[in-house]
């Protein structure tokens, strides 16, 4: 079965089809999907409809069966998507653990009256997320900072947390916007291992980068978009050799008149 | 763990000593000053949740306040008790404030800002032309002071002096700020200053930043009824223009100079606030200019407020290795 099902997919900005017409699916529940094209084909937009930050025009958004198009962001979140943004987005206010513990907001239960009076239940409730966040930070390789401020760290730490503050959400899906902007390569390489433990743990992955190392190398399937129109669709193989690839990519072979 | 209890023990014996000491020592007219600044540090505390710790910049906190100073004064004419009117005006203004904050905190920054304002001057209003419940702008008079409480065999308190206000109000006061930190110390907190520091990130991970920001706005109200209870029962009369616009963008004021980010520090902003124009005097021209003057230097020099300077300084000071410039 899909968990995550786009069917004729559209999104306008006025006249401007940011997407049009879009359909793919994630069939396997521990996929990696690469999403592709050239900068303003619309692929940031493609995650902001899944996510709920835009409405879609038009089609359908479907998530383990379930019509999610235009629901709110943090319904889709507690639904199993969780999502990292272009930009680095952190509480850069906050410790990197805090940081953590406020991901994992939408998976405890304490309210009000729980802060209030700190029965039993919310106190083991808040041990047990401090364990789970500090083994996420294990996970991707950040407990030494777990009290450092996010300044403190590099850019590609910064862009490790952001991935392991999706992953405290307890998604089964997630999107990566992106992942290795501005890395080195070995950060890159730390990255590419991320994603693919990410895998390993039963979680489908839509990615999308610029650096076709990382996609050739962790994708099992891929889609290419131009001007919000899907061009091809395959495995990596498939879209290294597919011409309309290369043309959108590239621009149209032209012969020149000697 | 144990240690750090102690130590919290001693600074808060080091704070509240002098605080019990402190209206014996007083004249009256510095008494009914502290009394006053109570009131407003209760109010500037609730309102440094919304402002500080969920960033949404709210007008209509003195609105709320009156709601609760009328609400209270009213059921006492009506023959009910204070120590039951009391929670009662901390629960209708809690009420109206939800039904503010409702479509208010549907719009953003200046947005919101402009729409409690609304809201506040509107409240105002009503209290100004609901003549035939408020008496409009001549204001009510003749409200009773709490009944007085007996202490089984040692007598009883009487709440008709400053002195035993002081302490009601102060213990109010500490009622506030406990709940308030025990509100930022749980998940409830967590997501407030999630919603205040990028709204849209808060909302990815699965945090609802509408409900938290009601729940913020909510509980803010609540404390400005009570403080408005307290108020109407000590001064013993109020009129409508004790909650308008100017009270709203004071206590506003009291929050950002005493430090937003910092439960506390909107007690030190009310301080001085309330405290330094007695100084120099009310003379029109030259005490409220040189007053002026001082806020100006302070939002320059301490953008973060008093205390949120002086928790910065704490924090960069030699010994501790992991402070960040």
């Amino acid at each position: 079965m899909a968990i995550l099902e786009m069917e004729g997919v559209s999104k306008f900005f006025g006249g401007l089809a940011a997407v049009s017409h879009l359909s793919f699916s994630l069939s396997l529940p521990e996929e990696i999907l690469g999403l592709i094209g050239p900068n303003g084909a619309g692929k940031t937009t493609v995650f902001n409809l899944i996510t709920g930050q835009y409405r879609p025009s038009e089609g359908r958004i479907r998530f383990q069966g379930r019509e999610i198009g235009g629901e709110k962001p943090h319904r889709i979140a507690r639904g199993g998507i969780a999502r990292t943004f272009q930009a680095t987005s952190l509480f850069f206010e906050e410790a990197v653990l805090t940081n953590i513990l406020i991901s994992r907001h939408c998976r405890l239960k304490s309210g009000i009256w729980g802060a209030l009076v700190i029965p039993p239940f919310t106190a083991e409730e808040e041990r047990r997320a401090l364990d789970k966040s500090m083994k996420i930070l294990e996970t991707v390789g950040l407990a030494s900072k777990s009290n450092e401020y996010p300044h403190n760290l590099t850019n590609a730490e910064q862009r490790i947390l952001m991935m392991a503050m999706a992953l405290a959400t307890d998604p089964s899906l997630v999107l990566l916007d992106e992942p290795s902007a501005g890395m080195r390569p070995h950060e890159t390489l730390t990255v590419m291992n991320l994603i693919r433990k990410i895998k390993e743990l039963g979680i489908g992955v839509i990615l999308i980068e610029h650096d076709m190392k990382v996609v050739m190398n962790t994708c099992d399937r891929i889609v290419v978009l131009n001007f919000g129109n899907k061009i091809a669709e395959g495995t990596p193989e498939e879209i290294r050799a597919n011409p309309s690839v290369i043309e959108a990519y590239l621009g149209r072979r032209t012969r020149v008149e000697g | 763990m144990k240690k750090m209890a102690g130590k919290h023990w001693v600074i808060a014996g080091a704070v509240l000593g002098p605080l019990i000491v402190l209206p014996f020592a007083l004249s009256k007219a510095q008494l009914h000053l502290t009394v006053i600044i109570e009131i407003h540090a209760i109010l500037a505390v609730s309102l440094g949740l919304v402002v500080g710790f969920v960033g949404q910049l709210s007008l209509c906190h003195a609105g709320l306040y009156g709601i609760g100073a009328y609400t209270s004064a009213l059921l006492t004419f009506a023959h009910w008790p204070f120590w039951l009117a009391l929670p009662t005006a901390g629960a209708v203004s809690g009420i109206i404030g939800l039904l503010i904050g409702l479509p208010s905190l549907k719009t953003r920054g200046i947005y919101f800002s402009i729409t409690t304002l609304s809201f506040g001057v509107l409240m105002a209003m009503v209290l100004n032309n609901w003549i035939s419940l408020t008496e409009g702008p001549d204001g009510l008079s003749g409200i009773v002071s709490p009944e007085a409480i007996s202490l089984f065999g040692w007598g009883t308190l009487s709440f008709k002096n400053p002195t035993s206000y002081y302490f009601l109000v102060g213990l109010f006061l500490l009622f506030t700020i406990w709940i308030i930190r025990r509100l930022l110390r749980s998940r409830v907190g967590r997501a407030f200053i999630s919603v205040r520091d990028n709204e849209t990130l808060a909302g990815s991970l699965g945090i609802d930043s509408m409900r938290y920001k009601l729940t913020a706005f909510t509980v803010a109200a609540v404390f400005a009824g009570f403080a408005g209870s307290l108020y109407a029962h000590y001064l013993r009369y109020i009129c409508p223009k004790d909650f308008g616009f100017a009270e709203s963008f004071d206590l506003l004021v009291m929050v950002v100079v005493g430090g937003a980010q910092t439960i506390l520090g909107p007690i030190i902003g009310a301080m001085f606030i309330l405290a330094l124009p007695k100084f120099f005097g009310y003379e029109p021209v030259y005490g409220r200019v040189a007053f002026g003057i001082i806020l100006i230097v302070v939002m320059i020099f301490m953008p973060q407020g008093i205390m949120g300077k002086f928790q910065k300084l704490l924090e960069s000071s030699p010994g501790r290795t992991d402070g960040h410039p």
